[in-house]
């Protein structure tokens, strides 16, 4: 074997690699634009995607960003007219990916001029670290979370570790992505049929979402926020609010069964979360309290409502955030 | 860990290879081999880990000292540390099962203290290795006795730690002294990543694609078409093969990076003539073992019938704690000895047809391997069509599949492609970029791949 062919043809390889596992280029969100199976392709590739639509437009009236418990909210449930409004919503993503993901439109100038952050109710939230966006401005933002204790903030030493840590099993999972066949087949096959055409042109689901009967109730476990970094995030949330756009942070509700006796870390994160947004002078509004009554809107699970349920009192929020706030 | 594990290939060995050929760790390279193949061992659990350790430990001290290790007494007291340990972990509730009166079991009564013991990888093998060591201490072949740092690598290196090859120590001796100085050429280096490339491919792209198309039929192996029955037979035979092939491709190829040279393991097994060529082809180390160890110590062809059968229901025994491996051992004792009565017929038959009646009956004795008892049966039953099949094998790439398994199984010899001379540089660039496409699909591949057959013996 020729040691040094080899070795250029193994790069190469991988560069071919990388470049098939690159998110599609194409705006999926026209009017009349062919999404046929968007939803196979890895969520953080419809990060992606939806950033460059962002990029392609004018700043929207209104945005929505979260997870998938606000991914489903389109612009029937909210009342509002299509091209003012656009869900952002990536599913499985947390406060942390929202954040990068404002300050990337902010930078180029795209953020909308009222900001929806739905914040997962602080019993399920994840607080990962983005896959989204690719590298190198995926490494910025681990370099930045690793040296802000140095800017003087004030960072515990136990979530220090933990944060560089979580960058470090970010980094594994991100080149684990690049060898995966699965999402080698998906990309290759994405977009292909029509009828599996599930997002809207606001870039909502459309109704995906089933009831699991019976409705699933998970047991509560210590969410894994990182305190210190959370006070952070809204810190950098803050310095976004006021230039021309407006911050809404609310907490997606769970079902009241799922949220009669919270731990007493969901607590104290809570506590945390609202004294700082307070601090900040952040609009923070906590989760409200949505029965099922039985009828057409319901619940997926404890903590996934339906839009048609949820939109009406994000529409409330939307007219007067102060009104809602608690 | 597993050689075909992400962390494994992106993680550990880049990390010990930089450290290994890092200009200060020249004189700790020993204990640095040993220390990444613990870790590498206590990944499937540290208990394990210390099992391998007093293992060493307990054949190092007993067999220092010529006078202990020379007695009759010595040596059994020696090789009983390790060989306990192997009846503890693989054999324990096998025995009491079998020793204890049915009437116990059938009323529901259990071993508690035995049903929890987890088998720690490879435990076989390196038994086997330490039993070796003993004997040739015993008898003279190695005369003095070596090193504890020594003989402990030439246990734990990782490579062929978990599914050998069952190396002697003399094959890795000069490798062992020559460690601190060693230094690839240009030519190692792209030996072992042949070796670790085809290896690889063996086990990802073949094997378990075979298993990922099998695996539904060996499911309900009662409910099988005469050609889903066919299927399962071939496929398996092929899975085996390049799943263990694969590994010992693997392990040659690190060991390769290191300065050892590890035995092969493999020549072209299923292109035997008959089934006694064939076992001086399969696990070639493991049939050596047999040979040195016990066969001839029994006697050898003195009593040929009767030894034959004894050392086959060892080898059945030593791939499982159960009855049907040893009667997969017993079927091939059966077989030999079948060829060794008939070889004046067989051996006029045409050659093709020597080959392709060995790779049937071997290919059948795998069922023992792949189904229990009872579910062998009704297997062959369904092979056979007395089954009410419905479960066929009617996917064209399956059989596509299948078909490229036995090109390459019958048609090519990979060692023989890895040290062929190119003369022509066009040919070399052509070969080396077929191996990086190889590489680069493989590792597309990784995520989804299973565990290694032999991991389990």
């Amino acid at each position: 074997m020729n040691l040094p062919t080899f070795i250029l043809a193994f790069v190469l390889g991988i560069a071919l690699l990388l470049l098939l596992q690159s998110p599609p280029r194409q705006d999926f969100f026209e009017p009349g634009a062919s999404r046929g199976g968007l939803e196979i392709l890895p969520v953080t590739d419809l990060a992606a995607v939806k950033f460059q639509h962002a990029l392609r437009n004018k700043p929207f009236d209104i945005g929505l960003f979260g997870s998938s418990r606000s991914e489903a909210l389109g612009t029937s449930h909210l009342g509002l007219s299509e091209g003012e409004f656009f869900n952002f919503s990536i599913p499985g993503s947390s406060i942390r990916q929202t954040v990068l993901f404002l300050e990337m439109l902010d930078e180029a100038g795209k953020l909308p001029r009222l900001v929806l952050i739905s914040l997962d109710n602080i019993q399920f939230q994840m607080y990962l670290n983005p896959l989204f966006p690719e590298a190198p401005r995926r490494w910025q933002q681990g370099l930045r979370d690793l040296l802000v204790p140095l800017r003087g903030e004030n960072i515990d030493l136990g979530d220090f570790t933990h944060m560089a840590y979580r960058h470090v099993l970010n980094e594994w999972w991100a080149l684990r992505r690049v060898f995966d066949q699965a999402g080698l087949q998906r990309r290759l096959l994405c977009c292909q049929n029509p009828d599996l055409d599930n997002l809207s042109n606001d870039g909502s689901w459309r109704e995906k979402i089933m009831r699991s009967v019976p409705m699933a109730i998970p047991e509560i476990q210590d969410p894994y926020i990182l305190d210190t970094y959370l006070v952070y995030d809204l810190k950098r949330v803050k310095r976004l609010d006021g230039n021309g756009s407006k911050i809404v942070i609310y907490e997606s509700p769970v079902h009241p069964d799922a949220s009669r006796s919270p731990t007493p870390f969901e607590s104290m994160t809570r506590l945390l979360l609202f004294r700082t947004c307070a601090d900040l002078a952040l609009e923070c509004i906590a989760a409200p309290t949505l029965g099922d009554d039985g009828n057409a809107p319901y619940w997926r699970d404890s903590g996934h409502p339906a839009p048609s349920y949820l939109g009406p009192w994000l529409a409330e929020v939307i007219i007067n955030p102060a009104k809602q706030r608690q | 860990m597993i050689f075909n594990q992400p962390e494994f290939i992106f993680i550990f060995l880049p990390i010990l290879l930089i450290l290994f050929f890092w200009g200060p760790t020249a004189y700790v390279r020993k204990p640095l081999l040993i220390a990444f193949s613990f870790l590498f061992y206590a990944f499937a659990g540290l208990e394990h880990a210390i099992v391998l350790f007093l293992a060493i430990t307990w054949v190092h001290v007993l067999s220092r000292y010529g006078a202990v290790i020379r007695s009759g007494w010595g040596l059994a007291i020696t090789i009983a540390g390790p060989a306990l340990a192997l009846t503890y972990y693989k054999y324990s509730s096998f025995l009491l099962s079998n020793i204890v009166d049915n009437q116990f079991i059938q009323t529901g009564g259990t071993f508690s203290m035995f049903e929890n013991v987890l088998l720690p990888a490879g435990i076989s093998f390196f038994t086997f290795q330490l039993i070796a060591y003993a004997i040739d201490r015993y008898r003279g072949t190695l005369p003095k006795p070596i090193g504890f740092i020594d003989l402990t690598l030439y246990i734990s290196f990782f490579p062929q730690l978990v599914a050998g090859p069952i190396v002697r120590f003399k094959q890795v001796q000069s490798a062992i002294s020559r460690l601190s100085s060693w230094r690839p050429s240009r030519e190692d280096v792209a030996q072992s990543i042949e070796y670790l490339v085809f290896g690889l491919a063996a086990k990802v792209l073949i094997a378990d694609t075979l298993f990922r198309y099998q695996a539904p039929l060996i499911a309900a192996p009662g409910e099988l078409t005469v050609d889903g029955s066919v299927y399962v037979l071939f496929s398996y035979s092929f899975r085996i093969y390049f799943d263990f092939y694969g590994y010992s491709l693997i392990a040659i190829g690190l060991g390769r990076f290191f300065g050892f040279q590890l035995p092969m393991n493999f020549d072209r097994p299923y292109s035997a003539p008959n089934p006694k060529i064939f076992w001086r082809r399969w696990h070639i180390t493991l049939s050596y073992w047999i040979r040195d160890y016990v066969y001839l110590p029994l006697g050898g062809n003195k009593h040929y019938f009767v030894n034959i059968f004894l050392i086959f229901a060892l080898c059945g025994l030593w791939h499982g704690a159960a009855w049907r491996f040893v009667a997969w051992g017993i079927f091939h004792a059966v077989l030999v000895i079948a060829y060794s009565l008939t070889s004046r017929w067989w051996d006029r038959l045409p050659h093709l047809v020597q080959i392709a009646l060995s790779f049937i009956v071997v290919s059948v004795g795998w069922t023992l391997f792949l189904f229990s008892f009872e579910d062998s049966i009704i297997f062959m039953g369904s092979l056979l069509s007395f089954g009410t099949g419905e479960i066929g094998a009617d996917n064209l790439q399956m059989w596509a599949m299948l078909l490229v398994a036995a090109v390459v199984c019958f048609g090519i010899r990979i060692e023989s492609v890895i040290g062929q001379i190119r003369q022509s540089i066009w040919s070399r660039s052509a070969y080396s970029i077929m191996l990086s496409g190889i590489a680069v699909v493989t590792l597309v591949f990784v995520e989804t791949s299973s565990t290694f057959i032999y991991f389990r013996f």
